[in-house]
């Protein structure tokens, strides 16, 4: 896994694919012209959701589907306005130690017992959302405190909301450390074969547990941040924000059977996606085509990395071939090896 | 007496597998001591043990109970879960409400080919290059809401006027609500189906060990094609009904309907990893839930509590068949 020759990010191609769409497509159909508020947008994207694709992708790195994180986000939020209305900081503390608990001890059953962590973190997701709709009450609380709310929606050098500038700090940091520490290599080596991660001495519940309790943290953390700039926390039991998340992480480039990715592909998928969104949003034109059009990627990516696909190619191949062969018509039974 | 491999190798696998290893006890005394916890819990909540709550436990079944058996059809094919079934669910209502003026067989049929039909291009992917069935059911399932909502603009669909009555599909029969039996029918129905069919042994081998199976040569993309088809039907069948009983279709319309049957399967006993399940197991999960439910709201508990037990529920379940399941060669 590690050692396969270097490809051009799978996040930069599409990175590129959907700047460059957002940039020529309004154009061509001579419908709206981008403003400054577009780029904002994208940013306050990114300060959205980019956290929870951040915990989904760090989590199928290791090979594992941490559902939770969609919980950890939604509760981050409830903890955060509930503790923060005297002060930010204190919210966002409380909530990072919420998620970072699940996320931990998540992570140290899935690596102890052996266990599929679908299961498991749907029992977390659950447990947790259970727990948001008790604190809350299943009321929207809102979030007070209006010098923060501005503050985190300020815009800075014409194009950045604070909240994207914080969730890019985030992911530039955890990049640092991918790139600095052996932190990204043992991640990848846990999620792509854990066995082989084990006998060379990797400590992979440890590492799991870990990933998840960093997963848990980023998510409630980003949920508290996005309570706050949206000036409300709500308790809403869905897998709908989890899922904008797995495509973002998937075009970002991480492997769905896990042991690639890093921070960076993520923030470049998540980027992706709201080059997307804006492009649409751009010509005006309805935005459920988005929703289609990442689906469809989605299936893309999902077939290209099928574990079998390549059979169906080698069997096209070899059609093509006895084809331009002559034998194109031919009935001759198959004498292939 | 011949001393080939033939002979000798099932005694060994009954000497290695007559030792009930500890963490099967484990299991069982986990299984049992929370079976035991709830039934007492709830026998001794005032109102439960009544016919009418029994008869409001079977309502709140039907729907869940459906989409369950589908869950759980994919589950024991070793494919997850499809996370496309609650909008598959939706999507059959609408059709089903929009084509009623033509008469309600015909309603019905287009519904459930439709959504089958739609279950089963996802099946495809899974079954003949073994795509990860995650990953395909939420890019399906993006899709289908995109076309959804591009259609409909978000707004609920209704049956048209004039068009025939389909009191019938929620009206009780001797007390108990229609969808209901329709559950019953599907669970004898799926449950037939897997024990004594080729077609549901298939699905348990391949759901048990993939890469084995194809050694065999089993009709791997025809089987996995053939469990989300029929998981597409059953996901029709619950939206039709809900959708008659809600007299009108959206999207929001599924609420927690799609993970409450993911709850369901897997408290059926179904091995998340594949290879086991059956649809009684699922059809009793099914029942379990909502009576535990149904116990904590006459204990007047809050939504945010019935969540949380659900939750909890799951988790000590999940760890249990876990612990059932697990190799022992480690």
């Amino acid at each position: 896994m590690i050692a396969r020759a270097r490809r051009t990010p799978r996040g930069l191609v599409f990175l590129v694919a959907t700047v460059l769409f957002f940039l020529i497509a309004p154009q061509i159909w001579g419908a709206g012209s981008i403003t400054s508020s577009n780029y904002t947008d994208i940013s306050d994207y990114l300060g959205t959701f980019g956290v929870i694709a951040l915990a989904v992708g760090l989590g199928m790195v290791v090979g594992e589907f941490d559902i939770s994180v969609g919980a950890s986000y939604v509760l981050g939020g409830v903890v955060a306005v509930k503790l923060g209305q005297s002060s930010a900081v204190v919210g966002l503390l409380g909530a990072a130690a919420v998620g970072a608990f699940a996320g931990l001890v998540q992570g140290a059953i899935v690596g102890r017992f052996k266990i599929s962590s679908v299961p498991v973190t749907l029992a977390g997701f659950i447990i947790m959302s259970g727990i948001a709709v008790t604190i809350s009450g299943g009321q929207q609380l809102l979030y007070e405190d209006y010098a923060t709310v501005d503050w985190l929606n300020k815009i800075h050098l014409t194009y950045l909301t604070t909240n994207g500038m914080i969730v890019g700090a985030i992911f530039i940091l955890l990049a640092l450390a991918f790139a600095l520490t052996r932190i990204g290599p043992m991640m990848r080596a846990v999620g792509g074969d854990r066995r082989a991660a084990e006998v060379a001495g990797i400590r992979t519940t440890r590492t799991l547990a870990l990933t998840m309790g960093l997963g848990g943290l980023v998510a409630a953390a980003g949920g508290g941040l996005h309570a706050f700039t949206s000036s409300a926390a709500v308790s809403d039991v869905s897998f709908e924000p989890l899922i904008d998340a797995v495509i973002a992480a998937v075009i970002g480039g991480v492997a769905i059977t896990g042991g690639e990715g890093s921070p960076l592909g993520i923030a470049a998928g998540v980027l992706s996606l709201g080059f997307l969104q804006e492009a649409f949003v751009v010509m005006g034109s309805d935005s459920n085509l988005v929703t289609i059009v990442t689906g469809g990627f989605l299936l893309l990516v999902a077939v290209a990395s099928a574990a079998e696909a390549g059979a169906t190619v080698d069997w096209l191949r070899a059609q093509r071939d006895r084809f331009a062969a002559g034998g194109g018509r031919s009935r001759t039974p198959r004498t292939d090896p | 007496m011949s001393t080939d491999a033939g002979v000798i190798a099932p005694a060994t696998v009954e000497e290695t597998t007559s030792r009930v290893p500890l963490r099967r006890h484990l299991a069982l005394g986990i299984w049992v001591a929370a079976a035991l916890a709830i039934v007492v819990f709830a026998l001794t909540t005032g109102g439960f043990a009544t016919w009418d709550n029994a008869k409001a436990i079977f309502l709140a079944s039907s729907y869940v109970g459906l989409l369950a058996l589908a869950q759980m059809l994919i589950m024991t094919s070793g494919n997850f879960f499809s996370l496309s079934l609650g909008t598959g669910a939706v999507l059959a209502a609408m059709i089903f409400f929009s084509e009623l003026g033509n008469g309600i067989v015909f309603a019905i049929v287009l519904a459930v080919l439709v959504a089958g039909f739609a279950s089963a291009l996802q099946g495809l992917l899974v079954g003949a290059w073994r795509a990860n069935p995650i990953i395909v059911t939420i890019g399906a399932n993006a899709i289908l809401t995109g076309i959804i909502l591009l259609r409909t603009g978000g707004s609920i669909i209704r049956p048209e006027k004039g068009a025939p009555s389909i009191n019938w599909l929620v009206d009780p029969i001797g007390g108990i609500a229609f969808p209901f039996f329709v559950l019953v029918a599907a669970t004898i129905v799926v449950q037939l189906v897997l024990g004594r069919t080729r077609f549901g042994l298939t699905m348990f081998l391949i759901g048990e060990n993939r890469d084995a199976a194809k050694a065999a040569s089993l009709p791997i993309t025809r089987t996995i094609v053939g469990v989300f088809l029929a998981a597409g039907i059953l996901a029709a069948l619950a939206g039709i009904l809900l959708g008659a009983s809600l007299s009108g279709a959206t999207l929001s319309s599924q609420g927690t309907l799609p993970f409450d049957a993911i709850v369901a399967t897997l408290i059926g006993g179904c091995a998340v990893a594949g290879g086991r399940g059956s649809a009684i197991g699922t059809f009793l999960g099914t029942l379990g839930v909502a009576a535990i439910s149904s116990a904590l709201l006459l204990r007047g508990y809050s939504e945010g509590v019935q969540i949380l037990v659900k939750g909890a529920i799951l988790a000590v379940v999940v760890l249990a068949v876990h612990l059932w399941n697990q190799e022992d060669a480690r």
